[in-house]
């Protein structure tokens, strides 16, 4: 049979080796299934019903939240687009100019929010500026790659006729590229956006402030009631977000 | 007024030249076709006019100077002084009409004004004119993504014309139009030609539209010019050696 070739049989074995491998490490067992009960059970007695009196104060935290996740993307977006510029291929003045922006950019992207978060944490204090920091400096990173890709695809037409009457290199740059570029800027604008909330949780754990906060001081003092109610608020923020956001790109695009 | 000396481009990793010892002058008030088959060094030929290509070896003397030794600011200047229009138009997308014909002013004035977009009544007014003059006045504010290619054609006219160019540049302008529209943009292009008293240069693949419009018919074969004469000249052998 052709559909069974040997090197088939050796991935197979490869693949069964590597899922035992990673078990053994995770202490991945199938007994464990067992407690699932136990999960639910424990779910039912400790969360329900969610502690509604922590709303107010939940609300405040969730805004704390989007701050830091808006505040680091945009100003990441705004010193991601002249950056992107000059790493992009068809637009840099220099090859080592270019070469330059592009390690930069992929030193940033490479550093997880995470990590800058805690050298932050450690060196700034705690509080959300430092996660707004973190979240700036990886969004460059990543932004910055995104969109000197896009201006790298740009249509040539219009940069031909920029050049052809006569305008200056920039504004030539400029006016044929952003427009074009625009609505798939904003659109990964929004994704990184919805992307940093979610870090912005995860930065709450180690200190950051905002609703990732609250759920981890909860969580940590065994409020699962709160812990509970936080976990509805994100699920809310989350979905508000997303909402808004695809309206807004409705729009634009 | 426009010369074009010993021109040769070969292109990176080319075997062949794209143009060969293209030796071609030009007078003010010729309306110039050029003809050949795809692959023949017709849109190479153009872009070479106004820069957009650097030839090998070779020079284009606009008004006794080589524009390949200008600096880069001298060759904005000249640019400005020819006009070009494009195969698929080149307009600024989610842009207007309106504002894409402005854009033809960029290389006369400060680009800080240009950056914000500020246009004083008279360069607005002017725009205005131009638009009148190729028959959109009606879609002056519509973005250009909204207009059929005709219409898309007929902005690109007016943005290059606001260039007040003594020069007019063609890369196939009608090559993706109807033979309808393609025969109202050359009416258009002659009659600019002639209230302007330009030269104007375009490559066309169309060879009876070419017999009809232009004075002056250049005939391009693998990079070599191998016809430039009347149209009236440009028989039926002529005819095989270029497409055959
Ligand atoms: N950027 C480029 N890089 C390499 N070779 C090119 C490039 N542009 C054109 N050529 C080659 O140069 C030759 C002339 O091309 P050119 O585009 O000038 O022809 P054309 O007469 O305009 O053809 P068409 O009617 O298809 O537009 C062709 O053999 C083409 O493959
Ligand atoms: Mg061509």
């Amino acid at each position: 049979m052709v559909w069974f070739r040997p090197k088939y049989i050796f991935i197979g074995l490869f693949l069964a080796v590597a899922i035992w491998f990673s078990m053994e490490q995770t202490q991945f067992e199938f007994e464990k299934f067992k407690n699932i009960p136990n999960m639910f059970h424990f779910i039912r007695e400790q969360f329900f019903p969610p502690n509604w009196g922590i709303l107010g104060r939940l609300i405040e935290a969730s805004i704390v939240t989007l701050s830091m996740a808006f505040l680091g993307t945009i100003i990441a977006l705004i010193i991601a687009i002249p950056l992107s510029f000059m790493a992009a291929r068809n637009t840099s003045r220099h090859p080592i100019l270019c070469w330059f922006n592009r390690s930069m950019l992929s030193g940033l992207r490479s550093i997880p929010e995470i990590v800058f978060g805690l050298i932050f944490v450690v060196s700034l204090g705690l509080g959300p500026f430092p996660a707004v920091l973190a979240i700036m400096l990886h969004n460059i990173g990543v932004l910055g790659k995104l969109i000197s890709e896009l201006i790298e695809s740009a249509e040539q037409g219009p940069q031909e006729a920029m050049k052809s009457v006569g305008a200056t290199r920039w504004i030539a740059v400029l006016f044929s590229i952003l427009p074009q570029i625009w609505p798939n800027v904003l659109s990964h604008f929004f994704y990184r956006f919805e992307v940093a909330i979610r870090t912005s949780l995860i930065l709450g754990f180690i200190g950051a402030g905002g609703i990732g906060q609250q759920l981890f001081n909860h969580f940590q003092t065994f409020q699962y009631k709160s812990v509970a109610m936080d976990i509805i608020v994100i699920i809310v923020l989350v979905i508000v977000v997303d909402f808004i956001g695809g309206k807004i790109r409705e729009r634009v695009i | 007024m426009l010369q074009v000396k010993n021109l040769n481009v070969i292109y990176p990793k080319a075997t062949e030249n794209a143009l060969s010892d293209v030796n071609i002058h030009f007078q003010k008030g010729e309306f110039v076709c050029i003809l050949g088959k795809s692959g023949a060094g017709k849109s190479t030929f153009i872009r070479c006019l106004n820069g957009l290509q650097r030839p090998t070896e070779g020079s284009v003397i606009l008004n006794d100077k080589n524009i390949f030794q200008l600096k880069e600011e001298e060759l904005r200047q000249v640019r400005v002084e020819m006009g070009m229009i494009f195969q698929h138009f080149n307009l600024i997308p989610r842009l207007s009409v309106m504002q894409n014909v402005l854009t033809g002013m960029f290389g006369k004035r400060p680009p800080i004004k240009n950056l914000f977009g500020i246009f004083s009544k008279e360069e607005k007014h002017l725009a205005l004119k131009m638009i009148e003059g190729v028959d959109l006045a009606q879609h002056k504010h519509k973005r250009v993504e909204a207009l059929s290619g005709g219409q898309k054609q007929r902005v690109a006219i007016a943005r290059a014309l606001l260039q007040n160019p003594k020069v007019f540049l063609g890369d196939e302008p009608v090559a993706s139009l109807d033979p309808g529209t393609a025969n109202r943009i050359f009416q258009l292009l002659q009659s600019i030609h002639n209230d302007y008293g330009l030269l104007t240069i375009i490559n066309v693949h169309d060879v009876i539209l070419a017999k009809k419009y232009a004075t002056r018919i250049i005939a391009l074969r693998e990079g070599k010019v191998i016809f430039d004469d009347d149209p009236e000249k440009f028989t039926d052998e002529v005819y095989n050696e270029v497409y055959l």
